[in-house]
């Protein structure tokens, strides 16, 4: 019942910040449009390889708005300056719950804004230029993508919550902030499939829990992973989920000691 | 006019001062450029990588457009975009009166308070990677091309300056529209892309997009020498009449300004 609580209360706040999360959402329109037109283009000079279709353009980097929306965390920011700068840990620590846990029924709460937004703006624009691509997935597909999408969120939050404590040892968190999100946009698909990547980078992005945030729940949504490879995301990400957490847990205990709230 | 100079020069030279005192502080910024820069340059390459080009220009065209986009969005980031990160804060604190207070024109002092000398890097590796392009394109550069180029990248961000500053100036109404300068960074993000591309898939958006387009677009065919003379006269002209109207919605906005706390 508390965790209720704690969603109305924090829906609150995201009502309180509406205009933020209006501009927040057509920012991160900009760039999948823009990709969307250029292979558009492409497609129709060139025939490149990597999609197959402008239909399977339309439903990658749709798919990837909508998930995005969903399950790209950005807490590491409000953990950083608010909490750790501003000295806002404080009443958290005096909360008889844990700061993880405030923490993610907070992102929920405008990670499922942001996700209803990016939802009904591609409702918006498929009802003004008609069917711009389809989904089929069986009934095992559709509760392999939920597993996934909500696995996704988990390793995202952990991960991010990560990069937020870092500001207990780092004096400017601008840098780190601004090179995670830069990795995060690489890694996660948000320019092209990893698919289309040079050998070398999807390497290296198989040792990182980025790819497993959105980008693999994305082609799963597209239909494109067989039960084998799906079931192989799900593993790796409770994997990950396992390794963040551990990390979690040692950084929150060796970090917390560190903190000082100044003028409190 | 002299004494605008050295209050600049004075700005630069606090800039790096604190730049020195905070050695962290500089490698961390350092690592975000870098990053951001590399990200920048590397996105439209990996995104045309199985292209041979589009909308009239080549692969290595769109590189090249790309590389100039670096170069002018390093300088904007150097010289202005810090002062733009800091608007919503000065004008939402009420730190806005004492820059109201100063004798000194706001929109100068808000606009060049900070310089990003850890931007110049971005720059750097920009003209780096636009060398290494115009190479595989064998561009000949003469004297009169590079001048030429100067003049339309001035106005290039000096547009992209105004047309910042018009948005930006919204925060004296809308002061919690703090991410504001965020959905900026993505509009400007647009300019890196060949005009045509907008004309044929934006559709009437593309008039909207119109001035932006022209930013990154016309000194990139100068440098391609596609040289338009209308074109450049267009430029120069917007960027004129855009700075004009940033100026007069500036001290429109300020007649609205009510402070915060003092």
């Amino acid at each position: 019942m508390r965790y209720i609580r704690l969603l109305i209360l924090y829906a609150q706040d995201v009502i309180e910040y509406r205009s933020l999360a209006v501009v927040w959402f057509f920012a991160s329109l900009i760039n999948p449009l823009l990709f969307l037109f250029f292979w558009k283009g492409a497609i129709a000079d060139n025939n490149p390889t990597g999609f197959s279709s402008v239909s399977d353009v339309y439903s990658y980097y749709f798919l990837f708005l909508i998930l995005s929306g969903f399950l790209m965390v950005h807490i590491e920011h409000e953990v950083a300056y608010w909490d750790i700068k501003e000295g806002g840990l404080t009443k958290y620590i005096l909360k008889p719950l844990p700061y993880i846990t405030s923490k993610f029924f907070l992102e929920v709460t405008w990670r499922i804004a942001m996700g209803l937004i990016a939802l009904a703006a591609t409702m918006i624009l498929i009802m003004l230029f008609g069917q711009l691509f389809t989904i089929s997935l069986t009934p095992v597909q559709i509760i392999l993508v939920i597993l996934t999408s909500l696995l996704a969120l988990m390793v995202s939050f952990v991960f991010k919550m990560i990069i937020g404590l870092t500001a207990l040892w780092v004096v400017d968190f601008e840098g780190i902030e601004q090179f995670v999100f830069m990795l995060t946009l690489l890694f996660s698909g948000f320019v092209v499939p990893l698919d289309m990547f040079p050998q070398y980078l999807r390497t290296i992005a198989t040792f990182l829990p980025i790819p497993y945030t959105i980008y693999y729940p994305v082609r799963m949504f597209q239909g494109k992973l067989t039960l084998e490879q799906s079931l192989s995301v799900i593993g790796i990400q409770i994997l990950w989920l396992f390794i963040l957490s551990i990390g979690y847990k040692a950084i929150w205990n060796r970090g917390v000691k560190r903190f000082t709230g100044v003028g409190l | 006019m002299k004494r605008y100079l050295r209050v600049y020069i004075k700005l630069i030279y606090l800039n790096a001062a604190a730049l020195i005192v905070y050695p962290a502080n500089f490698y961390n910024s350092l690592l975000a450029s870098l990053g951001w820069g590399f990200f920048s340059l590397y996105s439209v390459v990996l995104l045309t990588a199985q292209t041979k080009g589009a909308f009239g220009w080549s692969r290595e065209e769109i590189l090249l457009l790309n590389g100039v986009y670096g170069i002018i969005i390093g300088i904007f980031h150097t010289v202005f975009s810090r002062n733009f990160g800091r608007f919503s804060k000065v004008v939402h604190r009420g730190q806005l009166d004492s820059v109201l207070m100063k004798p000194i024109d706001s929109q100068y002092l808000l606009s060049l308070w900070e310089f990003g000398w850890v931007s110049i890097s971005r720059v750097l590796m920009a003209l780096g990677y636009v060398v290494i392009v115009s190479r595989s394109l064998a561009i000949q550069t003469k004297l009169v091309d590079v001048f030429l180029f100067l003049i339309v990248g001035v106005c290039g961000i000096l547009l992209l300056y105004s047309m910042w500053y018009i948005v930006i100036t919204f925060t004296i109404w809308f002061t919690r529209l703090s991410n504001l300068v965020d959905l900026m960074f993505n509009i400007t993000g647009i300019a890196r892309y060949p005009r045509s591309m907008f004309a044929q898939s934006a559709g009437f958006a593309f008039w909207f997009l119109f001035p932006l387009l022209l930013i990154i677009n016309i000194p990139t065919k100068v440098y391609l020498r596609r040289i338009d003379l209308g074109e450049i006269v267009l430029l120069i002209s917007i960027a004129i009449l855009f700075f004009f109207v940033s100026r007069v919605f500036w001290k429109f906005a300020l007649r609205h300004y009510t402070s915060a706390s003092s």
